[in-house]
């Protein structure tokens, strides 16, 4: 019984110590980097490890590193709880004065310290509060591991796909898809960009949240999620739907409608839209046009127009159809999280300031 | 447009690492103060820079705060690095502000060979958030405090009379200095960089190896232990804003992105050295952490931008 007892002793040392968080910490950080680069090397790809994030022993790692910080936290309380007992006086004060003790007492608290008496011990103490800086901040780690835990329990991340015009209530997870209990329709998604310049300046899709005949419109920019029943919508991304994107092209003097990958033949020449895009703001068009002397491909621009061979054509006008990309999270253990986010920033502010303790050993002479 | 008071701003830093370095030949009282004041007269002239092109921003409607692309945020480093070292420039050692200002000189010098595009656009919709400010300035104070950590480990190495350890000091200076001149060089020349920095890098690396017999030990833990604890505050504060960022960007606090992986490593590697710090543990070990720690930071800051695409890759243009 007795050595049962010694060894449970040894394994609670050594999960409470040290050691172990720093070989925990270490192999989290190892795996962590090996994670990043997997994706670029065979054979750690084919071990699985560019998804280490998400595998079981990675979260065992963490869960043990978790159980550790919780025991080493634990175990520190009886340390911090004797600092505030008086004991072993590094301080003399000698008085001849009846009320010495109140006295020493009266000239710590004027300087603002913290006092502690016991028997003829008086301990002083600047920034007590200093001490309780690693209790915020593991209790703060602590108090965000639960809200990931919750989280990643009740709720879920992923993405949508929405074409314009259309609705959609399924969100593709990383592994799985989940069907929502009402639906986003997208009405128009619009890319805008800085006047002359091939910089966007903004994402934005506006739709209605259709649920049981309920039409509630929303817009949401990146940056700038919406919140449905506790369901938050990112812009996320976007791309052309070549199925409804299509421009209109005069040739010799007739509007063609040309469609995104759907070559059609006109006045013994074909033509052919490979992609849609913007420069400078303006909708530019990769064209290929066929002529029985020969062929020419290029981009033209909104507005120019081109004499090949015995065609003239002019590039009229662009309509794009967006599917936009929201991305889609439920996170019931947010707030938790942020709980633990500000436990964490106050207590480690705590650090600059300089604890002091002092105790007195008041004598009479 | 203002790059000139930048590039004045370079050659002040050059100059009180000069003076700093004769300083150490000499052994001089005065010039000590006129290197540190020289430093703090560099640092108000790149915080002037700073302002102009702030205002220059701002003028163009695009307000924000120049921290946003990669030639903006280099600039930004060493304009923490050198606010940072102007705070406690009175307490400093000498040979602490010598290593900022290489730091920032080399950073500045390679900076302008590296032909990052100097020219002040709009944000793109990703950055415009108000988060931003609070992210990128804590992480940025975090990255300039764990430089000071890094010289002040490598000047450890540098002066112990173990070999391994002066090897690895001498190596850590040496890529600084190799930096420094090999942009020069590079800017001249128009050789090719890497050859001209490998060689430089080797070459200084084993000078220095030798002329490091010359100085006594240093094994003071006080400028590696006070940046240490101020970085990894700002550190852990910078991961925290950047994580509600993201959460209001791309739907969670943490999506193992490259860079948010490699902070959180780097996090990791200041967590073990911090603990050894309150464990007391010897000055060698806490400098050897501090060296490992800072190559972290340049993976998360540079590697994971120009090397490893993300979701902060658009940090690179």
């Amino acid at each position: 019984m007795v050595q049962i007892k010694i060894i449970i002793d040894k394994i609670y040392d050594f999960l409470k110590s040290l050691t172990l968080a720093v070989i925990l910490l270490s192999l989290i950080a190892f795996f962590s980097a090996v994670g990043t680069i997997a994706d670029n090397v065979k054979f750690l790809k084919d071990l699985g490890l560019d998804n280490v994030y998400y595998s079981k022993w990675f979260l065992l790692l963490i869960v043990l590193f978790v159980i550790n910080l919780l025991l080493c936290t634990l175990s520190m309380i009886p340390t911090t709880l004797a600092l505030f007992r008086p004991s072993a006086p590094n301080k003399t004060y000698k008085s001849k004065k009846e009320n010495a003790k109140e006295h020493l007492i009266a000239l710590l608290k004027s300087k603002k310290l913290y006092i502690q008496e016991k028997d003829n011990l008086i301990s002083a103490y600047r920034y007590p509060i200093r001490k309780f800086a690693v209790y915020g901040i593991h209790l703060g780690i602590l108090i965000i591991a639960f809200g990931a835990l919750v989280s990643s329990i009740w709720g879920f991340r992923g993405i949508m796909e929405i074409p314009q015009n259309q609705s959609s209530s399924t969100i593709i997870t990383r592994n799985n898809y989940i069907s929502l209990p009402f639906a986003i329709y997208n009405k128009n998604f619009t890319v805008s960009f800085y006047e002359n310049k091939d910089i966007p300046s903004e994402y934005k899709t506006t739709g209605y949240i259709l649920d049981n005949n309920q039409k509630i419109p929303f817009t949401t920019t990146v940056n700038h999620p919406f919140v449905y029943k506790g369901v938050w919508f990112y812009q996320a991304s976007y791309q052309l739907n070549p199925m409804k994107s299509y421009i209109m092209l005069n040739v010799n003097g007739k509007d063609v409608k040309l469609y995104m990958h759907k070559p059609i033949t006109y006045d013994n020449a074909w033509f052919y839209l490979a992609n849609l895009s913007y420069y400078k703001s303006k909708p530019i068009a990769l064209l290929y046009v066929g002529l029985p002397q020969g062929s020419a491909s290029g981009w033209i621009k909104l507005g120019d127009s081109a004499q090949l061979g015995s065609i003239n054509i002019a590039f009229s006008s662009a309509k794009e159809s967006y599917i936009t990309v929201l991305s889609v999270a439920k996170d019931p253990g947010s707030s938790i999280v942020v709980l633990g986010f500000v436990a964490v920033i106050l207590s480690s502010t705590l650090i600059f300031f300089r604890f002091r303790r002092r105790v007195y050993k008041v004598e009479k002479i | 447009m203002y790059s000139n008071v930048l590039s004045i701003a370079s050659f002040i830093y050059i100059a009180s690492a000069f003076v700093l370095i004769l300083s150490f030949i000499v052994k001089k009282k005065s010039f000590d103060v006129a290197g540190k004041g020289i430093f703090v007269l560099a640092f108000f002239v790149e915080f002037l820079y700073f302002t102009l092109r702030t205002i220059e921003t701002y003028q163009k409607g695009y307000n924000y705060l120049p921290v946003t692309n990669a030639f903006e945020s280099f600039v930004f480093f060493t304009l923490c690095l050198g606010l940072l070292q102007t705070i406690v420039i009175k307490k400093t050692p000498s040979f602490v502000v010598l290593s900022s200002s290489i730091v920032i000189s080399a950073t500045l010098l390679a900076l302008s060979i590296a032909g990052f595009s100097e020219h002040i656009e709009p944000l793109i919709p990703a950055l415009k958030s108000n988060w931003l400010v609070a992210h990128v300035i804590t992480s940025f104070l975090a990255y300039a405090a764990f430089a000071m950590n890094f010289t002040a480990s490598a000047f450890v190495l540098y002066t112990s009379r173990n070999y391994i350890d002066k090897i690895t000091g001498s190596v850590a200076f040496g890529a600084l200095l190799s930096l420094m001149f090999t942009a020069f060089i590079v800017s001249i020349t128009h050789s090719k960089p890497f050859v001209v920095g490998i060689v430089f890098w080797v070459v200084i690396s084993s000078m220095l190896f030798v002329l490091g017999f010359i100085l006594k030990p240093y094994e003071k833990k006080d400028w590696i232990e006070k940046p240490l604890v101020f970085g990894f505050v700002l550190l852990t504060i910078g991961i925290i804003t950047g994580s509600i960022w993201a959460k209001y960007a791309w739907g969670g606090y943490w999506s193992w992105d490259p860079k948010e992986t490699w902070s959180f490593i780097t996090w990791i590697v200041y967590l073990i050295n911090l603990h050894f710090i309150i464990k007391r543990k010897s000055v060698k070990i806490l400098a050897y952490l501090g060296i490992i720690g800072f190559v972290c930071v340049i993976i998360t800051y540079l590697g994971v931008n120009f090397i490893l695409p993300g979701l902060h890759s658009y940090g690179s243009n």
